[in-house]
């Protein structure tokens, strides 16, 4: 019975527009921006106003096997990757109520716990799907960028297992948002809420809380590695070994500090247990009205 | 509880804050029957199906399926059951025969033919490849109620099964549901349309404020209900007066050029008219239907 509620689920995802709708966006918007840095790179030759070394870092997101890694960054949950799935998520839990098809699943004879469940299992090849877009998208154009720029393409240099690895911390760093915007979507039982509050959470306050944390000390400024976003910068920190860039505040120049990735994925975890735990709980004390 | 018995509610209660929905209904529905709800908008009669289909905690009280117990978090007894609650729930971006096959997914035994024979029970074989959101209420109507039939259910609940419906279609649903009656299956229909629950019922509940003010068969419902003698008189005060006086009369109103009399015959009223030097220039009797039991009812309860 479980199985063929999963069954259900998933068909609903597949047969959805918005779910290939966001795909497609996601790898339109890795072309351009490939293609875009591909031009830089080619209208700045060497011994032009352009750096060594920053020459050297396009040239690394643009070839092999940098780039394939890289193509990873826009599927992760702090950026585009986690916007896009609180979109999936809370229109495809929400719109449930206002179509009543929950009622209709549950007056079948189906359990909420079973349903509940299924919702969220189903959405983890769709997390993944996420992840693998922009994989593969990238990994295609910029396979063809190597060969142009390189003279050819060295495949032994990938990694399977590590590139197999990388993909699934990528569909894990996205759980908190996805749970996230389930949660707000079973709670508001609106899919304007839920993903209106995903996003303000994902594009501000998280941004906002790691910014006041920051300014505090002790324990309370430490707290902000625990932020899902934090964590899961934590937790893809091992796809590349080290993460670059600092934030800036005031005159003072701070290297983030993220958690190790065994920890980040135990915060990320908890965070998951966390919200689907609190959905799973509100909705088996629903009235389901209407 | 007996195995005869289907669907057995027992002092069953809704509050939502300080609103109180359903206060006390109890009804036993047998194998069988065609078992009509009535009651006017906000009786609370699509509250007692929810807690019937498991949707709603009650307040108070119990809801048996086939003997089992119906909670939210207890529904297997409801696999056996078909139903159709207010507008259909349907995933609008599958077509008709794609949202069949979701809910066969529910049901191993449901073949492909089972989905093809539904879709041609309510008349949507020709449209059963097309997308659910661009049908009209009466077709999405259908379309639910092939949901519903689908997994041949002992039990149908029906909440307004003909809304949006034309004439046409309604008087096939009312033939289905008789025609599935005689196959063995139980239906529950909620409705608005009284002639429509007097022609296909054996038995009404009528729901008013929350609670069963009426329970019997159609007939026996009906039985309760006095003939009205109603005469038109040059002068229908007079009249009425003169009524006063006749024995077993037992209501008697002036209604315009027309007086009205209960519980006594035609005959009997025409010959005291008569008597007293009133001749009727016309008489007719009324037999008692749903509708004016049910205004009764309700307005008694009001």
């Amino acid at each position: 019975m479980f199985a063929n509620v999963l069954r259900i689920e998933w068909t609903k995802t597949v047969k959805r527009k918005l779910f290939w709708g966001e795909l497609a966006a996601l790898a339109l918007l890795l072309v351009v921006l490939e293609v875009f840095l591909y031009v830089i790179y080619q209208t700045n030759p060497a011994g032009s106003e352009m750096s060594q070394d920053a020459r050297t870092a396009l040239l690394t997101l643009l070839t092999w096997p940098g780039a394939l890694i890289n193509s990873l960054a826009l599927g992760t949950g702090n950026s585009l990757g986690g916007l896009l799935v609180i979109v999936l998520v809370g229109a495809l839990t929400a719109q449930e109520y206002t179509w009543r098809t929950l009622h209709l699943w549950l007056s079948q004879g189906t359990s909420r716990l079973s349903l509940m469940a299924a919702k969220v299992i189903a959405l983890l090849p769709a997390l993944l799907l996420v992840v693998l877009t922009p994989l593969v998208v990238g990994g295609l154009i910029t396979a063809i960028f190597t060969v142009q720029l390189s003279g050819s393409l060295d495949v032994s240099q990938i990694n399977g297992v590590q590139l197999g690895l990388s993909v699934l911390r990528t569909a894990y760093s996205l759980f908190p948002y996805a749970t996230l915007a389930f949660l707000l979507a079973v709670v508001s039982r609106s899919a304007v809420t839920a993903i209106g509050a995903g996003l303000a959470y994902a594009l501000l306050v998280e941004g906002v809380l790691v910014q006041i944390l920051a300014l505090a000390s002790g324990t309370l400024a430490q707290a902000s590695q625990y932020l899902p976003g934090r964590l899961a910068s934590g937790l893809l920190s091992a796809n590349q070994g080290a993460i670059r860039g600092t934030l800036v505040i005031g005159e003072q120049r701070i290297t983030p500090q993220y958690l190790d990735p065994t920890t980040a994925a135990v915060g990320i975890a908890l965070y998951t247990i966390l919200f689907v735990g609190l959905a799973i709980w509100a909705f088996r004390r629903q009235d389901l009205t209407g | 509880m007996s195995t005869d018995l289907v669907l057995q509610t027992e002092h069953l209660k809704k509050h939502f804050g300080k609103v109180r929905a359903v206060e006390e209904v109890s009804l036993q529905v047998r194998r069988g029957e065609v078992f009509g709800f009535l009651g006017p908008n906000g009786s609370g009669k699509t509250t007692t199906i929810g807690m019937v289909l498991g949707l709603l905690h009650p307040t108070g009280g119990r809801v048996e399926l086939f003997g089992q117990e119906v909670t939210p978090g207890r529904n297997r007894a409801l696999q056996r059951v078909g139903a159709l609650v207010g507008s259909p729930a349907l995933v609008p971006y599958l077509s008709a025969r794609e949202n069949l096959q979701l809910i066969a997914r529910l049901h191993p035994d449901v073949s492909r033919q089972r989905i093809d024979q539904v879709l041609a029970i309510v008349g949507l074989s020709e449209a059963a490849d097309r997308r659910a959101e661009g049908f009209s209420t009466g077709m999405k109507q259908r379309l639910g109620l092939a949901m519903a039939l689908l997994h041949q259910p002992e039990l149908l609940v029906l909440d307004e099964p003909t809304n949006g419906m034309d004439p046409a279609g309604m008087r096939e649903i009312r033939t289905l549901l008789r025609s599935l009656a005689e196959q063995g299956v139980t239906v529950f229909l909620s409705s608005h349309l009284l002639h429509e629950v007097e022609q296909v019922c054996d038995r009404v509940a009528v729901l008013n404020k929350g609670r069963v003010v009426a329970l019997g068969s159609v007939g026996e419902l009906l039985g309760k209900q006095q003939e009205v003698v109603r005469v038109r008189v040059s002068s229908p005060s007079e009249a009425a007066r003169r009524l006063q006086s006749l024995p077993g009369a037992t209501s008697i109103k002036p209604n315009g050029a027309y007086v009205e009399v209960a519980g006594v015959s035609g005959q009997v009223v025409v010959l005291h008219l008569t008597s007293g030097g009133i001749v009727p220039s016309e008489v007719s009797t009324s037999r008692p239907d749903l509708e004016s039991l049910f205004l009764e009812l309700t307005q008694e309860t009001a």
